[in-house]
């Protein structure tokens, strides 16, 4: 009995000191590993050299403004990567003539999270992804409803996809509250913004903003509780 | 190594050329390569002597209904070769006994449609033929054997615990002795030679790189080997010391991997924990040199890719001495334990004989009796430079195998102090990148790598892709042998048996993805796509 105690006391305790497993960044910043191909666009002559090179094709040469070539302007390509497809092999640092690609030595998980606007979705958590895709779907189901329900002498139901056409009883208006259906759309938007800003932004100051909007939430809950109760 | 030159030779001719060449020394077949030169095909049957003089000898057969004799009554290495080239070039080989069934292509892959590797045939064609097959549903596997009422069928793998690779045996079992043994190959071929007459040569020293994850550096040598005879480059002489140095690395760390393997199916679990915990030893120097442990991407034409300092160098040999203290007593522990020699001595047991009608290479060669070692043979690379000792033993069976490899081990390091010692100064990472195309001409290159011989074919055409590239790895030689080695052996000792030979499967196959000639990377819709596909095909 006691060796199960202890098992939990050792759960709990590793529980608030963090993993016990290495985070990926340290199979890397032993300094030896290749690292991961980052763009100096200042320095970048638009020459497509590491396009041609690049054995997966992971980069594609995309237009980014104007240059001035012999007094004339004109449009400047700068490459873009594709860490999915990337095999981290610097060929195309080695083979640029202005040196604007340089291997930076860090984990390609860190360097993807930072490109996080286009990848957002892709990049998060397959849990946190497909949370927000749902959050979403909610959302627009709800504001469609809306939109749809007819107007004029109606119950109020009518507003409400789940349970719209259905005449309403004494039995299922127990169950009806249209303040904890606000309550779960509100957490449902508010929890995925949230997400979303942490996501895109992995600071302090978005944690805090999580924090507050978990604190409305819960004082929210409260009040509807009790309304709902009452 | 070099260029070709070869003796050309006809139909009625070839096999009479063939009996003459084995009696003058050419007993060792290397490759039949099979180039498609429009309208008509190029066979190239490639020879070897045991002193490492080449012969190839040139056959043009017409496309489409072409029949050539068999060679594999004078050669049985010959016989997968050619059901290689059937599989994929359309030749008929009479005589062959596996001309009816496909060998590298899915078994559903009917007989009428275009062989792949040819030019006219687009690699989108054969990808919209196949994705039109059945052959995710379960296709019977029949084997003709001779039956008797007591044997039986047991069919080993695709799937299968023991195996860490996709590959297909059936067994004919009379109670717990294998009569008899089939190998269906290509579970993982993906058509990596055709990719790579897509792309640009140096594009393609990546893709090599890919056939395998531990030969890495072997393949994307030889194929350099190759394209720089075709330009007649030299390599500066600090470069061509680095790549060997890279490439005994290599073959420590593949050896100790395939130890380890060895230890895991015998039971000797322990074994398998010791040997790589020494790996990790030659993985971590290799990220230090190279920058990665698996995929180096060290070597390039006309040079490697970075300098690697000499006092680095010096500390890497001294590292490796310690290691090969540490091998040395695992050596004397391994070999003297009496459970060890109980359990492999006389398994798959074979003599010089057989492992030279095969064509055996590598370690598997050197067991059963001769030095052959293309680094000592046809030295490539700075192996002219160092004196090293080729280990052989009196007879192949599982416990010279083992002490062959940790033999090689062992003058792996010294060959690697050697190299360090003598390395010339100098700027071994060529000032541009080869990107320009590469003359006309043809070329192959063979080298020493951890599993065997390793043979590359180049052929260019002034082009930035290469016309043809063929790759005959080590595996597809010695697999021939360890199936004629589980006639007879016990069910039990058959993961030993084929592990022994330190077989590649995916190299054999060559895998890649390939798309529209391109590099395609699956994404997980994908995978859940093929894997629904997969189920409902099984449901029909």
């Amino acid at each position: 009995m006691s060796a199960y105690i202890k098992a939990l006391v050792l759960g709990v305790r590793e529980a608030f000191r963090g993993r016990i497993t290495e985070h990926l960044s340290s199979a890397v910043s032993n300094g030896f590993a290749r690292g991961v191909p980052i763009l100096e666009s200042s320095k970048c002559l638009g020459c497509g050299l590491c396009s041609r090179v690049c054995p997966p094709r992971a980069i594609k040469m995309r237009p980014a403004g104007r240059k001035v070539v012999g007094g004339r302007e004109v449009p400047r390509e700068e490459p873009s990567f594709d860490y999915f497809r990337c095999i981290y092999c610097g060929q195309c640092a080695d083979v640029c003539p202005a040196k604007a690609i340089t291997m930076d030595r860090r984990s390609p998980v860190d360097v993807v999270n930072i490109t996080a606007p286009q990848v957002l979705i892709l990049g998060a958590a397959p849990q946190v992804a497909s949370f927000l895709v749902i959050a979403a779907l909610v959302a627009l189901v709800y504001w469609l409803s809306g939109k749809l329900a007819p107007r004029g002498r109606h119950g109020p139901s009518a507003r409400e996809p789940f349970s719209g056409g259905v005449p309403m009883s004494s039995s299922r208006y127990r169950y009806y509250a249209v303040s904890l259906m606000a309550f779960v759309l509100f957490l449902l938007l508010a929890e995925a913004l949230c997400f979303l800003y942490l996501l895109a932004s992995p600071n302090a100051q978005a944690f805090a903003v999580l924090l507050l909007a978990a604190l409305v939430i819960y004082l929210q809950g409260l009040w509807v509780s009790r309304r709902w109760a009452g | 190594m070099g260029k070709l030159s070869k003796r050309v030779t006809t139909l009625e001719e070839l096999t009479r050329e063939l009996k003459a060449a084995i009696e003058s020394g050419f007993n060792h077949l290397m490759a039949i390569t099979c180039v498609d030169l429009g309208g008509e095909l190029e066979l190239i049957y490639s020879l070897s002597s045991l002193d490492g003089r080449p012969l190839h000898l040139s056959l043009k057969v017409p496309q489409g209904s072409a029949k050539v004799s068999s060679i594999a009554a004078l050669m049985p290495a010959a016989s997968f070769y050619e059901r290689e080239v059937h599989d994929l070039f359309g030749v008929h080989f009479e005589g062959n006994e596996g001309m009816g069934s496909r060998f590298l292509l899915p078994q559903c892959y009917p007989e009428e449609a275009p062989p792949p590797l040819l030019k006219s045939v687009d690699s989108a064609q054969v990808r919209e033929l196949l994705s039109t097959l059945r052959c995710a549903s379960p296709l019977p596997i029949h084997l003709e054997a001779p039956l008797s009422p007591e044997s039986v069928v047991v069919p080993f793998g695709p799937y299968h615990p023991a195996l860490k690779e996709p590959e297909h045996i059936s067994l004919v079992v009379e109670g717990e002795r294998i009569r008899k043994a089939f190998i269906k190959i290509g579970y993982v071929h993906r058509g990596i030679e055709k990719a790579a007459e897509a792309r640009s040569f140096l594009r393609d020293i990546y893709l090599f790189e890919r056939v395998c994850g531990i030969c890495s550096t072997h393949h994307a040598w030889t194929f350099v080997e190759a394209v720089e005879s075709l330009l007649g480059l030299q390599p500066p002489p600090r470069a061509v010391f680095l790549r060997a140095i890279v490439a005994e690395l290599e073959r420590i760390h593949s050896h100790a991997l395939w130890l380890g393997l060895v230890g895991y199916w015998m039971g000797f679990e322990s074994m398998f924990m010791w040997v790589w915990g020494l790996r990790e030893l030659v993985m971590d120097i290799l990220e230090e040199a190279t920058g990665n442990r698996v995929h180096k991407s060290f070597v390039t034409i006309g040079g490697v890719r970075r300098d690697i300092p000499d006092e680095k160098l010096r500390g890497y040999v001294e590292k490796l001495s310690q290691l090969r203290s540490s091998i040395a007593s695992l050596m004397e522990d391994i070999l003297s334990s009496e459970q060890f020699a109980s359990r492999t001595k006389g398994v798959g047991r074979y003599t010089l004989e057989q492992a030279r009608r095969f064509s055996a290479v590598g370690p598997v060669r050197r067991a059963a009796g001769d030095p052959y070692d293309i680094r000592k043979i046809e030295p490539y690379g700075a192996y002219d430079r160092v004196d090293f000792h080729v280990p052989v033993a009196s007879e192949g069976d599982v416990y010279n195998l083992v002490k062959i490899r940790l033999e090689e081990l062992l003058s792996s390091v010294d060959i690697i102090a050697q190299l360090v010692e003598k390395i010339p100064s100098g700027n071994p990472v060529p000032p541009r990148h080869f990107m320009g195309t590469v003359p006309e001409g043809e070329a192959y290159a063979r080298t020493e790598a951890p599993r065997g011989e390793l043979f590359y074919y180049v052929k260019a055409d002034n082009k930035h892709n290469p016309y043809r590239v063929k790759i005959r790895t080590p595996t597809l030689a010695n697999i021939q042998l360890a199936a004629s080695l589980l006639e007879g052996a016990l069910v039990s000792d058959l993961p030993l048996i084929v592990t022994s030979i330190d077989p590649c499967f995916s190299c054999m196959d060559r895998v890649t993805v390939l798309k529209d000639g391109e590099f395609f990377v699956l994404k997980l819709e994908d995978l859940v796509k093929l894997a629904r596909g997969g189920r409902s095909e099984c449901v029909h």
